[in-house]
């Protein structure tokens, strides 16, 4: 069975006054149906770059440069924006990261909702019953009351149960959440996720949840990839990632990971800082923190090294380890 | 239900408080210009003959109330004021509103004509220089801003009456009373209005469309005119429409030279002419007439402002 979305050897660039950067460098991934894959990673790693060149939504100044994007088999990157309008529309949902921003302030949350539905042809009196129908879904309480209410009127959570509605308005077969939590209270975030999971054990959607908090990878992921300046660094089922880090960055981002039992005064922290984009290292990119750096990484950019079926990291060290 | 009842109160709330704010805007106006116009000069140095005494003179401030103390003479201009009395202009012998009205309608046809043409060329031009930016459309856009900021309005209304009335012959050079005549006064006055509208739409749009809500719009899968149409264009318009409620103040300014390039009978004429005769109750009345319209506009923008923004209005 191929998968609902595959991604292989996806770079993306960026003009920026610097430069062109690659955001996105040689990136590869798929998500299942019903599954959840998290892409992790530090801010500017290209988490969010390689979402938005999934729903065809790249900021002006990017643009694909190599790879595919395949959708249910079909190459999303020989579609023309027309075509793409249609399968955001239907197809593809995706949530973003701050939901006090991501509605327009000036139109009410009924006609927000219900502008999901226009591909539908479907009479008023229809489109409000499933606007309040997508809106009881996601728990809004007595929705045909909210329909004449405003952004402004509602909290951070309940504009993100909003955003969830109207992705679900479409029934999308995926689901990109692009960190839907960071903005919002710890207790809300729960809330949250727990809804997008019942949804998924609903719909049989797959997701893709961008996160820099492993908690929620371990608590709501199946699979995991690890982004670091652009790559992907390791990548497979959560369980064996987080169980037996590979990758020397993996592993330094576990460590500084606090848990209750730990009796260290001070988290263990990876020093240095990650490289800019405009100033990459010619080897691995993580070369210069890593603790166990070899001669050749700073030189040559480490090849994948598969652990079984489903596991692959890209390190030089898994050379000796694995001959 | 409970929304319902109140929102008409907040509402008449609103315009009762901003008409309050208006009505005090008025008032100092007034008083600024009335206080100016006595420091220019006294007019009975040009009523009587020059031959006349400084008593006749004094008999004169007397007979219209010049001698008393400035915030006396103010006190009675308001009293009067709130009455529809303007007081009387010594040159027509006539009520100065009665003379400002005359001229009224043809300063606001040409104001509200060259607001209509800025906007007209202003909004789309600005919507497509944003949307296509960095292309030609977005160059050319930049060329009319450009040219219609840099060259003041009267020296627009020269190069349009060299091209159109002295070489090609098809426009009047000047004149009152038909389309014809008012189409380069408008031009050259709609020239500069749409330049500002244009930037401010332009900057305005290129702001929202880079929002989130922008964003979560085409994540929807709505076409790229409903994104930009609806969702973007509401929300960069509120800017604007303030700007085009202070840009007719500007105008009507403008339309002071305008109207002397075109023979055009407006108020900016009269004022001018006004202040050289030391006509004191003509430039009051036509200082406090254009206030009133400036302040009413102002006023209309902001209750239009609370009703397509539900943050205003209800918040």
């Amino acid at each position: 069975m191929s998968p609902l979305l595959n991604v292989e050897n996806l770079v993306t660039w960026i003009a920026s006054p610097k430069g062109v950067i690659s955001a996105v460098d040689d990136v590869s991934f798929s998500v299942d149906s019903g599954r959840t894959l998290a892409l992790v990673g530090e801010s500017g790693s290209g988490k969010s770059m390689t979402c938005l060149s999934v729903m065809g939504l790249l900021p002006e100044s990017g643009k694909i440069g190599a790879g595919r994007i395949e959708f249910k088999g079909e190459n999303l990157l020989a579609k023309t924006p027309r075509e793409m309008e249609r399968i955001r529309g239907s197809q593809i949902g995706m949530i973003l990261q701050d939901p006090m921003t991501a509605l327009n302030p000036l139109f009410t949350i009924g006609d927000q909702v219900a502008e999901a539905f226009r591909r539908e042809k479907l009479s008023k009196a229809e489109i409000r019953d499933r606007v309040i129908d997508v809106l009881r879904k996601v728990r809004i309480p007595a929705p045909d009351k909210r329909l004449g209410a405003y952004p402004h009127q509602f909290s951070g959570g309940m504009r993100q149960r909003v955003a969830i509605a109207i992705n679900l308005a479409s029934s999308p077969r995926l689901l990109i959440a692009d960190e839907p939590t960071t903005a919002l209270d710890v207790t809300v975030q729960l809330q949250i996720l727990e809804l997008l999971r019942q949804i998924q054990g609903d719909t049989g959607m797959g997701m893709i949840l961008v996160t820099h908090d492993l908690h929620l990878v371990s608590r709501f992921c199946d699979d995991v990839a690890i982004m670091y300046a652009g790559r992907i660094v390791e990548a497979g089922p959560v369980s064996k990632v987080f169980n037996a880090p590979e990758h020397p960055y993996t592993q330094g981002l576990l460590d500084a990971v606090p848990t209750l039992d730990q009796d260290a005064e001070r988290l263990a922290l990876i020093p240095g800082n990650p490289p800019t984009m405009h100033n990459l290292p010619g080897g691995c990119r993580f070369e210069p923190r890593c603790p166990v750096s070899l001669g050749q990484c700073a030189s040559e950019y480490p090849e994948w090294y598969r652990l079984g079926q489903d596991r692959r990291v890209a390190c030089w060290q898994m050379k000796q380890r694995i001959a | 239900m409970h929304r319902k009842a109140r929102e008409p109160s907040v509402m008449t709330r609103f315009i009762f408080f901003r008409t309050q704010q208006a009505l005090v805007t008025v008032f100092l106006v007034t008083a600024i210009i009335f206080v100016i116009i006595r420091l220019v000069g006294d007019p009975t140095h040009l009523m009587l003959p020059p031959e006349a005494t400084e008593a006749d003179r004094a008999l004169l401030r007397d007979e219209m109330g010049l001698s008393d103390p400035i915030p006396i003479q103010y006190l009675r201009f308001v009293g009067d004021l709130v009455q529809g009395d303007m007081g009387t202009s010594y040159r027509f012998r006539r009520p100065a509103l009665d003379v400002v009205m005359e001229r009224l309608g043809a300063t606001l046809l040409l104001t509200s004509l060259s607001l209509g043409v800025g906007t007209l060329v202003g909004i789309p031009l600005g919507v497509a220089s944003a949307v296509r930016r960095d292309t030609v459309v977005d160059i050319l856009a930049k060329g009319v801003a450009i040219f219609g900021q840099a060259a003041p309005p009267f020296l627009l209304a020269l190069l349009l009456v060299r091209l159109f009335s002295v070489e090609l012959r098809w426009l009047p050079t000047s004149g009152y009373g038909s389309f014809s005549n008012l189409i380069l006064p408008a031009l050259a006055l709609g020239w500069y209005s749409a330049a500002g509208i244009l930037r401010l739409t332009r900057s305005s749009m290129l702001e929202v469309l880079g929002s989130e809500y922008v964003k979560m719009a085409r994540i929807k899968g709505l076409p790229a005119h409903v994104v930009i149409y609806k969702h973007a264009l509401k929300n960069a318009s509120l800017p604007v429409l303030t700007f085009m409620a202070l840009q007719f103040g500007i105008l009507m300014g403008g339309a002071v030279a305008i109207e002397a390039i075109f023979a055009w009978p407006g108020v900016g004429k009269l004022i001018l002419d006004s202040i050289s005769n030391l006509d004191y109750a003509v430039v009051q009345a036509a200082v406090t007439v254009s206030a009133l319209i400036f302040v009413g506009l102002n006023l209309a923008v902001d209750i239009l402002y609370a009703i397509i923004d539900p943050r205003i209005r209800l918040g």
